[in-house]
């Protein structure tokens, strides 16, 4: 493991690391889609207070991440597949709107975005899925890392934090079914990230929503197997 | 503070004087490039100066104020990249969204009927009123407007997304509010008639034709040394 880097700011507040650790709990099923989330048990878990657990969990509400039911508590939300739909539609838009500007961006000679996506190709380059340790969770969030990088080119912070969000709900989507896809994504993540590097914002555009369209289907059909074995094993 | 047992919990302070800081700001009460100062505002909201602290730490960290280094805490100014970079998303998003509308229109027009109504009435009711409105009526008749036809799509992340971006959008739509008034609701109407019509690409390029009218009146708004700025 690599040393954290030094903090040189005030460190995040409390609550703010409670809720990223709840939240990266939940997004890699170390909690559970439905599991009770009781205060306590987790403020000892986390070794803090019961209060910025309290607060996170407020928070992670909010996000969508946890569901207060009363009289009965609080709940890691439950896994639909109409949610994980609307979740690729959206990214669909939002990610293909960030591939075309981060072209544009290139096209325009912007040293930032030109720096970026020759960094992120040389990355590429060098790494292979048959280098990659075949984990599954591994390759989830490569895959999640290099939707990340390719958007976080674009320079729109907010473009970019609403694309984080999206993938991190992914993540947690994918946790429950498993990646197969991953020697064509690989090729086609090469193929849109030349077009950014090439400067055509059309080309990006198209291939970003083809491949989230494909990633999407795939994932129905792991789905509905997925689905079709838990119900054989009752 | 409130122990266990109360079943209500009021917002701690500092978020209270967070939400209060931000109103004053997403209303341009608080002018962008004004200067705060922690104790002006402590004595102004009827606070200590410590959730003043805290609350202007979190505006902050999401962008509402800048912290200058030995000069304080400024009310951001407004840039018409800022303002690019959430038209943008807005674009996508509620284009989107009306494409989606259209589809839910054409699978089932009988069930989508009363929310296209209440579209439709909150169109009539404006319309007469925008000569004599104020500022802020329109900003908030606008964001009536989005809010509504998002949520008539039922889809929860569109929903979430443009929530967020709401307070922004008041901020950045203010500025063009009046002069864009007639036009905007014009437009408002057009994209109505099209969503009825269960159009999906028509409606989509509506909405998206609505928000880079706005967009670009916006950018005209901003100073020419700022958009010189923005593009050098």
């Amino acid at each position: 493991m690599p040393t954290p880097p030094i903090e040189v700011s005030r460190s995040a507040p409390l609550r703010d690391q409670v809720y990223a650790a709840i939240e990266s709990m939940i997004v890699n099923h170390i909690l559970a889609p439905g599991e009770r989330l009781v205060e306590a048990d987790l403020a000892t878990r986390l070794n803090v207070s019961r209060n910025p657990v309290r607060e996170a969990l407020t928070g992670l509400s909010r996000a969508g991440w946890v569901i207060f039911v009363p009289y009965a508590g609080a709940f890691v939300a439950e896994q639909t597949l109409e949610d994980a739909e609307e979740c690729f539609l959206t990214r669909r838009v939002l990610e293909s709107e960030a591939a075309r500007e981060a072209a544009v961006k290139v096209a325009a000679g912007d040293p930032e975005a030109l720096r970026a996506s020759h960094a992120l190709s040389a990355v590429m380059r060098s790494a292979s899925p048959a280098s990659e340790p075949s984990d599954g969770l591994t390759l989830i969030q490569a895959n999640a890392c290099f939707h990340a990088e390719l958007a976080s080119i674009c320079g729109n912070r907010l473009l970019v934090d609403f694309c984080r969000t999206l993938e991190k709900r992914l993540t947690w989507f994918y946790g429950a079914v498993g990646f197969d896809r991953t020697s064509k994504s690989w090729q086609e993540h090469t193929a849109l990230l030349d077009a950014v590097v090439a400067g055509d914002p059309e080309g990006a555009a198209g291939l970003m929503a083809r491949h989230i369209e494909k990633t999407s289907v795939a994932f129905r059909e792991r789905w509905s197997s997925t689905e079709a074995e838990s119900a054989a094993d009752l | 503070m409130s122990d266990d047992s109360t079943v209500v919990r009021a917002a701690p302070l500092r978020d209270q004087v967070y939400s209060a800081l931000e109103t004053l700001i997403v209303r341009g009460d608080l002018q962008p490039g004004e200067r705060l100062v922690e104790a002006e505002v402590a004595a102004r909201l009827g606070v200590s100066r410590n959730p003043v602290r805290e609350a202007m730490t979190a505006l902050a960290r999401s962008g509402w104020i800048e912290m200058r280094p030995r000069s304080g805490a400024f009310v951001r100014e407004q840039s018409s990249t800022d303002g690019a970079d959430c038209f943008q998303i807005r674009c996508v998003l509620e284009a989107e969204a009306s494409r989606q509308l259209a589809q839910l229109v054409a699978d089932d027009p009988d069930a989508m009927r009363p929310g296209l109504e209440r579209l439709g009435r909150l169109i009539a009711a404006v319309r007469p009123q925008i000569d004599h409105a104020e500022q802020s009526w329109l900003v908030e008749a606008n964001a009536q407007f989005h809010r509504l036809l998002v949520e008539l799509t039922n889809s929860g992340i569109l929903i979430d997304f443009l929530a967020q971006l709401d307070k922004r959008v008041r901020w950045h739509f203010g500025a063009v509010a009046v002069a864009r008034a007639h036009d905007s609701w014009r437009e408002h109407a057009l994209l109505l008639k099209t969503i009825e019509r269960g159009d999906q690409a028509g409606a989509h390029d509506r909405m998206a034709q609505h928000i880079r009218n706005t967009a670009q009146a916006f950018e005209a708004r901003c100073t020419p040394s700022k958009v010189v700025t923005a593009h050098s």
